[in-house]
C-alpha cells in the first residue's frame, strides 16, 4: 500500500519564526514539521508578504531578503511558485526602486504574455526595458 | 579549470579542492541551478539562516499579519 503523503501549506507567520528563530520553540516546531512532512504549499501571497515584513518590520537589506526567500524557494519539500520568483527576486534585488509588488506584477504580466503592463508607477515604467507603460 | 567524469547514472565527482574550498561534505545537500550552464551550490540551512538573522536584525518586535503591508501601503500611498 502507497504511504499517504504528509503535505499541508505553511502562512508567513510560521515561515518567519523558522528563519528569524525569535521564538526559538516555535522555529523548531515548524523545522520539525517540515522535516515530517511530503511536501508543503507555500502561496504566492506568503512569499510577497515575507519580504515586505523583513523590509518594513525588521529592516532586513535586499540581498539579506533575498537570501532567505531563497532558503525557502530552494527547499524540495516547498510547493512554491519557484520559476517566477527567480525572476521576481533577480528583479528585487537589482532594483531598489521597485517594491516586491511592482517586481512580481511585471513578472506576472510577463509570464502571461500579457504585456504591456499598465501603470502610473514611473518607476516601474522606467525599469521594465518597455515592458510597463502609462496608460 | 576541473575535469570530471559523469557515470551512467548520471553521478559526477566534485574535487576535492573544490570541496574543501566551499566546505561541501558528505551528505551535504547541494543545489544545482540550470541558468544556461549548471551551478552547484550549497542548499541554504535554516539554522544558518537564523544565526546570519540575528545578526543583521537590530530589535526584534512582535509582528502581526499585515504589518508589513501597511508600512508598504503607507509609504507608497500614504499621505506626504
Amino acid at each position: 500500500m502507497a504511504k499517504n503523503k504528509t503535505t499541508g501549506s505553511l502562512d508567513t507567520n510560521t515561515l518567519l519564526r523558522l528563519l528569524l528563530g525569535d521564538v526559538p520553540k516555535q522555529a523548531q516546531s515548524v523545522e520539525l514539521l517540515i522535516e515530517q512532512s511530503d511536501q508543503l504549499e507555500v502561496s504566492d501571497a506568503v512569499i510577497i508578504e515575507m519580504v515586505f515584513v523583513l523590509e518594513k518590520v525588521y529592516y532586513l537589506e535586499r540581498s539579506m531578503i533575498v537570501t532567505n526567500i531563497h532558503s525557502i524557494l530552494s527547499n524540495p519539500k516547498m510547493n512554491c511558485n519557484r520559476g517566477m520568483f527567480k525572476h521576481v527576486l533577480d528583479l528585487y534585488e537589482a532594483e531598489s526602486k521597485l517594491s516586491i509588488v511592482d517586481c512580481a506584477v511585471l513578472q506576472y504580466a510577463r509570464v502571461h504574455k500579457s504585456t504591456p503592463l499598465y501603470s502610473f508607477d514611473k518607476a516601474l515604467v522606467k525599469k521594465s526595458r518597455g515592458d510597463c507603460v502609462t496608460p | 579549470m576541473y575535469k570530471t567524469t559523469i557515470t551512467s547514472q548520471g553521478t559526477i565527482s566534485i574535487p576535492a579542492v573544490l570541496r574543501k574550498k566551499y566546505g561541501f561534505v558528505t551528505g551535504e545537500k547541494l543545489m544545482i541551478e540550470d541558468t544556461g550552464k549548471i551551478v552547484v551550490s550549497k542548499a541554504p540551512n535554516f539554522a544558518d539562516m537564523r544565526k546570519m538573522n540575528q545578526k543583521a536584525i537590530k530589535k526584534f518586535v512582535p509582528y502581526k499579519s499585515g504589518d508589513g503591508f501597511a508600512a508598504h501601503v503607507i509609504e507608497k500611498y500614504g499621505k506626504k
